[in-house]
Order: structure tokens, then C-alpha cells, then sequence
């Protein structure tokens, strides 16, 4: 009886745990705070393009870029990739040194 | 019947000459001239307009940044040159970015441009004439300190008209993003068919976010105004 009461135990860990495990891609559905430092942000006009540039991504929102600290930060959806975020920065005439995520 | 001379009272004087002065020189910088050094290639789909204002030259361009290193754009002049000759000219330009290091705190840039077009001689009524356009820019910049040599050489049949000018720059504090930004700025120029000899202009450029402006003046009195917009 114990032994059984333990197999079905261990079942139902099992069946919530590999649940648990097909849920994760949920919370990458989740948007993303995105902290991208950048090379080459010395003034007013390139804080301008790199706004411009990354606000034409669809899903991508709320753009802020610090001069001082040289980084620009925003909200993207996860469908939102490195490479899109990379080439509009490019396209803003700037270069990518690092890209964060982390869920909002 | 009396006639009456109206007395001038001397202690608005000052004030008159004040207001007049600054009418001048405001009609001054907005009728006569303008010349031009847009940022020749920004950011992916921007739009620059540009107009410099001086007494010998006026200059309007406008210029869009089609690919990450290149754009397109026009320029429209009027010179008054030493020989007291006028040329109105428009050029159609093609800018390349040929160069650029973007690093942590500054980036340097190499700009190449040419230009074709027409010019019109205005006192020696000669008919259109092709005018080309060669010239280069190189700028290194911080949010501290701003360096730039440029060159441009056009011919108006034969002709060159050259420009040569060395900027250096320094920012007395560092503004952040959509803060007003204040710059120093001197500026070295030769161009033998509009100076008789080197100029040398200090000038004030302000920042807010999209926009610029410089205004100025050369040791000889030569007044500068520069209005430049990014879209």
C-alpha cells in the first residue's frame, strides 16, 4: 500500500514538473526591459536617430536614451530580436556593445 | 502760422540705436547670404535642412540620409565674390559616410561629397554654366570637444571657387539628452574668391534635441548665422 501511495506520489511530480517545464516558454511571452549599451552616443542628434531608429520596431516602446551613461533603455516584446535591435542601431549610424533583457 | 521743430529727447537715444542696430543685423543675417555645412549623412530615413547666412555668401540645403552611408540632397547658393561677380547655383549632392569609428565616449567621421548643377553669373549676365562640386569632410567628436577640417572645390566653368575650413569646439558642460547644450566654437577659414584673406570666427552653437544654431561673427566684422534642423 505504502509503496504504491509513493509510485503515484512520484507520478504526479513527475506530470507537474514536466508541466512546469512546457509552461516556461509562457513567461518569455512576457515583455522585456531592454538595456543596450552603445558606442559612439556623443550628442543630441545621434540620441535622436537611435530614438527614431529603434521606435520604427513594432513592439518595441517606451525609449529613453541616457547621453551620460551612453546606454539606451525601452520595452520589447520577446519577439523582438538582438538582431533587429542591433541593425536599427546601426541604422542610427551607432554600434551595439552589450544588449540586457530582463522581464518586466 | 507757427512752425515747430520737434526736439529729439537724447535720453531715448541709446535705446534707438539699440533697437535699430539689433533690426539691422537681423535683416542683416535673414536677406543676405547663407552658405552650408549640413551634417552630409545622418541616421537612416532622417531629413536635414541647413541654411548659413553671411554677407558675401547664402546657402540653403537640404538633404536626406537614404542608407546607413549615404544621401542625397540639394544645395542652392548665392555668392558675392571678390571680383564683385554673383552667382546663384544650384547642385544636386551625393554624400558618403567613407568612414566612421564609433567609440565609448567619441566618433570620428569621414564624409565625401560631389555635386553637378548650374550657376548663373548675376553682374557679367553670363548665361548658365555647369557647375561640379568635390569636397570632403572630416570631424572627430566628444560631448567635450569637437574637431573638423573641411574642403569643397566647385568650378563655375573652369573657375574654382575653393573653401577650406578648420573647426575646433569645446562644450563648457556636458547637457543630457533634450537639455539645452551649449558649445565654443572657432572657426578658421581660406577661400581665396571670397576672402581676401583668412577669416577666423568664434561662434556659439546651441543644441536642443533636433535642432541647432550658430551665430557668430570673423575678427573683421563678417557675421555668421546657421540654422539646422534634423526630421
Amino acid at each position: 500500500m505504502r509503496k504504491s501511495f509513493y509510485w503515484v506520489s512520484f507520478c504526479l511530480f513527475m506530470v507537474s514538473a514536466t508541466f512546469a517545464v512546457a509552461k516556461t516558454p509562457d513567461v518569455q511571452t512576457k515583455d522585456q526591459s531592454v538595456h543596450v549599451k552603445v558606442q559612439g552616443l556623443v550628442c543630441s542628434i545621434c540620441a535622436e536617430g537611435l530614438q527614431k531608429s529603434l521606435g520604427k520596431i513594432p513592439g518595441i516602446t517606451s525609449v529613453q536614451v541616457d547621453l551620460e551613461k551612453k546606454f539606451v533603455r525601452f520595452n520589447a516584446v520577446p519577439a523582438v530580436t538582438d538582431k533587429a535591435i542591433t541593425d536599427a542601431i546601426t541604422d542610427a549610424g551607432l554600434e551595439t556593445k552589450a544588449i540586457e533583457r530582463t522581464p518586466l | 502760422m507757427r512752425v515747430g521743430i520737434r526736439r529729439i529727447n537724447t535720453k531715448k537715444l541709446p535705446c534707438f540705436i539699440f533697437l535699430l542696430a539689433t533690426l539691422s543685423v537681423t535683416v542683416l543675417f535673414t536677406v543676405l547670404p547663407v552658405l552650408v555645412q549640413a551634417h552630409p549623412v545622418t541616421y537612416k530615413g532622417a531629413t536635414v535642412v541647413h541654411s548659413v547666412s553671411r554677407p558675401m555668401m547664402s546657402s540653403f540645403e537640404v538633404n536626406t540620409t537614404l542608407t546607413r552611408t549615404s544621401s542625397i540632397g540639394l544645395l542652392v547658393q548665392n555668392l558675392n565674390t571678390l571680383d564683385l561677380n554673383r552667382y546663384q547655383t544650384g547642385l544636386l549632392q551625393w554624400n558618403w559616410r567613407a568612414y566612421r569609428k564609433n567609440l565609448e565616449h567619441s566618433q570620428a567621421n569621414l564624409y565625401l561629397t560631389l555635386g553637378l548643377g548650374g550657376s548663373q553669373a548675376l553682374v557679367t549676365s553670363e548665361s548658365f554654366i555647369v557647375n561640379s562640386q568635390a569636397g570632403f569632410q572630416f570631424d572627430w567628436e566628444s560631448r567635450k570637444h569637437y574637431f573638423a577640417l573641411m574642403h569643397s572645390t566647385q568650378n563655375f566653368s573652369g573657375q574654382p571657387f575653393q573653401m577650406t575650413t578648420l573647426r575646433l569646439g569645446l562644450a563648457p558642460y556636458e547637457g543630457a539628452y533634450q537639455e539645452f547644450q551649449t558649445w565654443f566654437m572657432l572657426q578658421a577659414e581660406v577661400s581665396p574668391l571670397m576672402f581676401g584673406q583668412p577669416q577666423l570666427t568664434p561662434l556659439f552653437r546651441f543644441f536642443y534635441r533636433n535642432a541647432l544654431w550658430e551665430i557668430g561673427s570673423s575678427m573683421s566684422g563678417v557675421g555668421w548665422l546657421s540654422l539646422m534642423a534634423h526630421f
